[in-house]
């Protein structure tokens, strides 16, 4: 039983990322997207390398926060109510579909963090040596952002305003990650960061949980 | 006929109990360590409880609904948090003309008033949702997903701004500096029941409103009034029935 | 002091502007269920 869970799992992961590599929507719109927005602030604020310094890793984390939601709501990730049924009626457990999708737009997003670290880091001048949580921080944040997505996906696909709903919906509510994440960041282990990395893993564990309980409701949403 | 009189005593309540609520505000001592700044209590703390109290009853609601599928449900859950979105605005208000009479600064990012701000934006997001569906059924079936998610997340929202907060602090309201002795207390409890007595009443007459758009919607759906089609009759078999 | 007095007009017209709001669209509501029978 848990082995065909995660068969499942993977294949619908698997499918989600193939029809994104074929679609390239993330590749092609919402990195670009989310680069211009990076470089966007210092145009508005001046570039005073103190300043940008400062507000670099914020930044970052607004621009994942805003820009990253975006690839829960990419094309290739909204299925019409005809595709949605046959997913039922096959029989693919709507855990497993949650958790396939979810999977599927964490990776996409870790790639997108990624990458617009790199910018951040090159256009606000921040020194990579101060970074190394990140290596924790940027997966968790895309494994939060990616399940608050998908359920947020989940309650507002079909709908014609989908797209520009699921934004509003998730960020207030991943508010929690974005300043997890900052805090772990700027204030490293001496400044106390782990209890903000417990908080940012608490979230992670309890959109698992919620994810997986609406899973079954949502999925028999017409 | 008897549920009409009901109501309508409700009403009056409610009336009568914002009256007595604001007699008892005005009325107030002053008090000692904030000055009048400090009468935004008897409005701005109400407000909170009733934003918190709405948005419970949509995720009690919500529950129920995802429960027992009955309709009455999501529409209790819908009218508490478009009374509850109300309510929220109205808080958040409240908080900023607090910190601009004590501090002369209308946006502190005091804890308490960035977390109302955020839940404001989380039902703002609520209502929008149920704006984008016509249909009851799917309405009520997503909006109950949201309405629970949106208050467990909630908790999380709260503990990371109030650590992030006592990172930070500058300007904090602190009610509990505040002496809650005697008549202060007792104003700021009418306050509270007074604005409870309101929200309890508005639900009743949002939920009627709501029950009311379903029945037109169903109203709608139904084919009323001749059709071309009457003139074709089918034919009798045998018997007919 | 002033901004006391705001913020009060604010609460309780916010209440009462929802109030009638309210009542107004019930109003419509019941006029238009009135109208189809």
């Amino acid at each position: 039983m848990p082995d065909r869970f995660w068969h499942q799992t993977a294949a619908i992961a698997r499918r989600d990322l193939d029809r994104e590599r074929r679609s390239g929507e993330v590749a092609w719109i919402t990195i670009p997207f989310g680069a211009i927005a990076l470089l966007l602030v210092p145009l508005a604020v001046g570039i005073n390398q103190d300043v940008l310094s400062r507000i670099g890793t914020g930044m970052l984390f607004v621009v994942v926060m805003l820009f990253g939601v975006l690839t829960a709501v990419r094309r290739t990730n909204m299925e019409t109510p005809a595709q949605r049924d046959a997913i039922a009626l096959l029989g693919v457990d709507p855990v497993a579909e949650f958790a396939g999708k979810a999977m599927a737009s964490a990776v996409l997003l870790l790639v997108f963090e990624v990458l617009m670290g790199v910018v951040a880091l090159t256009l606000y001048g921040l020194d990579i040596s101060e970074w190394g949580w990140m290596t924790l921080v940027l997966p968790l944040t895309a494994i939060g952002l990616a399940e608050l997505g998908t359920i947020s996906g989940a309650i507002a696909t079909s709908i014609n305003a989908g797209p520009a709903l699921v934004p509003l919906l998730v960020t207030p509510l991943a508010i929690p990650l974005l300043l997890g994440a900052t805090q772990t960041v700027e204030l490293g282990r001496d400044g106390g960061n782990l209890s903000w990395l417990l908080l940012m893993a608490a979230v992670v564990l309890s959109l698992a949980i919620v994810g997986v309980l609406t899973a079954r409701p949502l999925q028999e949403t017409r | 006929m008897t549920s009409r009189i009901r109501s309508h005593w409700l009403d009056v309540a409610a009336a009568v109990a914002v009256i007595v609520g604001f007699v008892f505000a005005v009325a107030s001592p002053r008090i000692a360590t904030q000055g009048d700044a400090a009468r935004m209590l008897f409005v701005h703390v109400p407000s909170i409880w009733l934003a918190y109290l709405s948005f419970t009853v949509t995720f009690i609601a919500s529950v129920a609904y995802l429960f027992t599928r009955k309709l009455h449900w999501d529409l209790i859950a819908g009218s508490s948090g478009e009374i509850g979105v109300a309510f929220t605005s109205v808080a958040v208000i409240g908080g900023m003309i607090w910190g601009k009479a004590t501090w002369n600064v209308y946006w502190t990012w005091d804890a308490r008033l960035t977390l109302t701000a955020i839940m404001l934006f989380v039902y703002i997001g609520y209502l929008a949702l149920r704006r984008a569906i016509p249909d009851p059924e799917a309405r009520a079936r997503r909006s109950a997903v949201l309405g629970i998610v949106g208050l467990v997340q909630l908790i999380p929202v709260h503990f990371s701004v109030t650590w992030w907060r006592t990172l930070h602090q500058t300007n904090t309201f602190r009610p509990r500096d505040i002496q809650m002795d005697g008549p202060i207390l007792a104003a700021l409890l009418v306050s509270v029941g007074a604005f409870t007595v309101v929200y309890v009443a508005l639900l009743r007459h949002r939920y009627e409103l709501a029950r009311l758009e379903v029945e037109a919607l169903e109203g709608a759906v139904a084919v009323s009034g001749p059709v071309a089609g009457d003139a074709v009759t089918a034919p009798t078999i045998g018997s007919g029935g | 002091m002033r901004y006391v007095v705001i913020g009060y007009l604010l609460t309780y017209g916010t209440l009462i502007g929802y109030t009638l709001w309210l009542a107004r669209r019930l109003q419509a509501a019941h006029k238009r269920l009135g109208d189809r029978t």
